[in-house]
């Protein structure tokens, strides 16, 4: 062994870093050669030496600064990346990030997709209202009659107990107030693939099975404000008189307390959903409103997207599903992409422009682009299998980091609740800023950069999909506007809308712990979302603090609740006592619900997919980038740090 | 580094707070290394600032078979030496007293203990400038932040045995610039 040799084993024999053989050599050498252990006591005085040079920190805010910097060169990167080509795959290095979804920002190639298009899509409000219109005119209801006790699991009610969290509290009293929504969409789905045997087991349930009667003040309640909104048909310029399924011969969900006493059955049925009086998201009157003129024309019962073939007049009710999405994910268009992964066509914004009405909203809106900001909505009407919706719906579930508080219901009509006030497009009335504690979605939706090419192929493909779907991009000030309208117009009536869906019914709070008094007007939804958010950390819902000047807008039954906690657990639903139900069933989801999805479960192998309709309600909830200026590359976290969540060094 | 990785994942679901905490946790350490390896206090912590901006961004790309400071030592190391291919660094006489925290010992009496002590060490931190970039690496990385040999080879993407035969030419090289300073027990 040369002396070079020995002095590398020495200095590792220092580092404690010798394989046992290697350091019994060591020791034998340090024991026999004093050269060898003189070098030792130098490595070691050297070491000494080191160890004392003094140690340097950084000052405490330095994580800020860092996470500063890279919000800062988030925006570089991206500026760079916007300016380059997308599809350029010499681009070296894309950022690692990009391989997943990005909640900061757009990508490359959609920068700014919605102010490209404009307000060109106001045409899917035709199409929504006639899907309104469709609902409310299929033949087949004055059939159906009320559940039995058996009734699937969709419409039943939740169990609360008053031990449980405050977020459960919170999510039994949505359910409470809102009823039963149809969250469950795979359940409901699954009682729609039973097929004839499913109807005719419930057929048989509801022969065998008459529901027992019951009167109590909500019921009552409910039967005289039916009464009252089937009188109140509004007729629309141009002759179309939206309250025609109202009439004697159709009856629809709304009449059936004026035929023969069939509603009074309903709802005395034990796991019965009531019948809601003021179903009646403000967005269908907002649709309604916005299309104007443009419903004359093409309205017609059944009439599909884009003058389709219409769905089948047994179609079965529109899944109304929610949801917050941030104005990063809605540029990034992670719903889009979404869409494409299920199969489901992306809205054509061409064929939209073609639009009258399109014309029409632009000459009002000229200098007045719709923007991605907070409260604004993006409607997207879709018409799929049902298992596409379906898969849909869980992947806006499973992907909590882009959509929140995602909720599902069915689309009803209440008559009264149609008078369509007079609405100009003005963008005078300015929106409420969302507070600071609102913006909780924090999104990593942006197109990968180096996928964006495979998205656009996809998104052609998919032009022949299976699916289809259309969009209405309702920008905050217009929505501002047209709640300022309908705030105006149906003062009286909104408040006895929002006083009627917000009382809690004595039983409910008894149930729900939330010690609401009977008939008292409560903000639900705020006061619910202040409650538990600091707990659960759930986003708001759309009738929270930003909405609240526009109560119109938050819809007066179901948006008015904490919607991220549209399912109960199992274990509430099963503890549940049948008169607990009674007590706090006033649905959005009623026995004839359950029928026509039955009946249409029928149809469905008949007929070429799409057969499920569903309409998709996205708030903007999230303001960043809302001034333009180009959001973080693709798919790198977002940087949103407070000092407080900055904790001291933790070694 | 389960804790690490808890917060790499929240990172990557867009709690940017959760990769602060992260900065938080080794800034110091991943400072004081990069400051003898630059021989700059301002450019350790330029580079200390970008290797964690680094991070960040391709904090996806981590493949988690190292620790994430291993992870986040290579990048840093990469740029430091990134940046001493563009510019050598110069230690101006303010820095070394920054580094060294050594101030000239008064001459009016007996230099007391603490300022042999200063002095002792702005020698040797003026002995570590002066090496070799790639030996004062590794000297750092063994003798001051402590990293066995195993997690230097990742570091610096060496072979085991390169680690070791550097570490003991840095030694020897600062051994011989400290003849006379360094007093062997």
């Amino acid at each position: 062994m040369d002396s070079s040799e020995n002095e590398i084993l020495i200095s590792a024999y220092l580092d404690d870093e010798l394989t046992v053989e290697e350091r019994a050599r060591v020791e034998q050498l340090l024991a026999t050669n004093s050269e060898s252990r003189q070098l030792l006591d130098e490595m070691r005085a050297l070491r000494g030496g080191l160890q004392e040079l003094p140690q340097h920190k950084l000052e405490i805010d330095f994580a800020q600064h860092v996470l500063k910097k890279a919000e800062q060169s988030n925006a570089d990167g991206q500026t760079a990346a916007t300016a380059s080509d997308p599809t350029d795959s010499s681009r070296s290095h894309p950022s690692p990030l990009t391989s997943r979804p990005s909640p900061l920002g757009s990508g490359p190639s959609f920068p700014r997709p919605f102010a490209r298009r404009g307000i060109a899509w106001s045409l899917v409000a035709v199409a929504a209202a006639v899907v309104i219109m469709v609902a409310t005119k299929r033949p087949d209801q004055n059939q159906r009659s009320a559940p039995s006790t058996a009734q699937p699991s969709f419409v039943r009610a939740p169990a609360i107990q008053e031990q449980q969290s405050a977020d459960r509290r919170d999510m039994a009293l949505d359910h409470a107030e809102n009823g039963p929504q149809v969250d469950t969409l795979k359940e409901a789905l699954k009682e729609k693939d039973l097929g004839t045997n499913a109807d005719e087991s419930a057929a048989a349930r509801h022969s065998g099975n008459p529901a027992p009667a019951i009167s109590n003040g909500f019921a009552d309640d409910n039967n005289d404000r039916f009464s009252r909104d089937a009188t109140t048909n509004k007729q629309l310029p141009g002759g179309v008189q939206l309250g025609t399924p109202l009439a004697a011969d159709k009856p629809s969900y709304f009449n059936r307390a004026g035929s023969g006493g069939s509603l009074s059955n309903s709802l005395a049925a034990p796991q019965a959903t009531p019948v809601s009086p003021s179903v009646n998201p403000p967005m269908v009157r907002m649709l309604e409103s916005t299309a104007g003129d443009e419903i004359k024309g093409v309205a017609s019962p059944g009439a599909g997207i884009d003058g389709q073939q219409p769905l089948a007049d047994g179609a079965g009710p529109v899944l109304v599903i929610r949801a917050d999405m941030s104005a990063d994910a809605a540029r990034g268009r992670a719903f889009d992409q979404l869409l494409v992964k299920n199969s489901i066509a992306v809205p054509d914004d061409k064929e939209l422009a073609k639009s009258e009405i399109h014309r029409k909203l632009a000459d009002k809106k000229a200098d007045a682009e719709p923007s991605v900001k907070d409260g604004s909505l993006d409607v997207v009407y879709v018409e799929a299998a049902p298992e596409q919706i379906e898969s849909t719906l869980d992947d806006l579930r499973n992907s909590p980091h882009i959509f929140s508080a995602v909720a599902v219901s069915n689309l009803q009509q209440s008559p009264a609740s149609r008078e369509i006030p007079n609405l100009s497009l003005s963008t005078e009335v300015p929106s409420e800023p969302l507070p600071a504690s609102r913006t909780k979605v924090e999104t990593n939706a942006n197109p990968p950069t180096d996928r964006l090419q495979d998205y656009s192929q996809q998104r052609n493909r998919n032009s022949q999909a299976l699916g289809r779907s259309q969009r209405l991009f309702l920008p905050n000030e217009t929505i501002g506007q047209l709640s300022a309208g309908q705030q105006e117009s149906s003062e009286e009536k909104r408040n006895s809308d929002i006083a009627a869906t917000q009382s809690v019914p004595s039983d409910t709070s008894k149930i729900t712990g939330m010690n609401v008094p009977r008939g008292e007007t409560k903000d639900v939804g705020s006061a619910a979302t202040t409650e538990s958010e600091s707990a659960a950390g759930r986003p708001t819902d759309f009738a929270g603090p930003s909405n609240r000047q526009s109560p119109a807008i938050a819809a007066p039954q179901s948006s008015a609740l904490p919607y991220g906690a549209a399912t109960p657990p199992a274990d509430q639903k099963s503890a549940l006592s049948q008169s607990d139900r009674r007590s706090i069933a006033p649905s959005s989801v009623d026995a004839d619900t359950v029928n026509s999805e039955r009946s249409n479960a029928r149809n469905r192998s008949a007929q070429a997919a799409p057969q499920q309709r569903a309409l998709f309600l996205l708030r903007i909830v999230d303001g960043g980038g809302s001034d333009g200026k180009p959001q973080a590359p693709a798919a790198t976290p977002s940087v949103r740090s407070k000092a407080s969540d900055l904790t001291p060094a933790q070694n | 580094m389960n804790d690490d990785l808890a917060l790499i994942n929240e990172t990557l679901l867009g709690n940017s707070s959760a990769f602060g905490r992260l900065v938080t946790r080794y800034q110091d350490r991943l400072y004081n290394t990069l400051v003898h390896v630059t021989g700059s206090a301002e450019e350790g912590r330029d580079v200390c600032q970008d290797a964690f901006v680094q991070a960040f961004v391709k904090l996806s790309s981590f493949q988690r078979t190292s620790a994430f400071y291993t992870w986040l030592y290579r990048i840093a190391l990469n740029m430091a030496a990134s940046r001493r291919r563009r510019k050598r660094p110069t230690v101006s006489v303010d820095e070394h007293r920054e580094l060294t925290g050594y101030e000239p010992p008064s001459r009016d009496g007996q230099p007391s203990e603490p300022l042999e002590r200063q002095e002792r060490a702005a020698r040797v931190q003026e002995a570590l400038s002066a090496l070799d970039e790639d030996f004062r690496t590794v000297l750092v990385l063994r003798e001051i932040d402590g990293h066995s040999y195993e997690t230097i080879a990742q570091m610096l993407d060496l072979p085991l045995g390169t680690v070791r035969s550097r570490l003991h030419r840095a030694r020897m090289e600062l051994k011989e610039q400290l003849k006379g300073v360094l007093v062997t027990e």
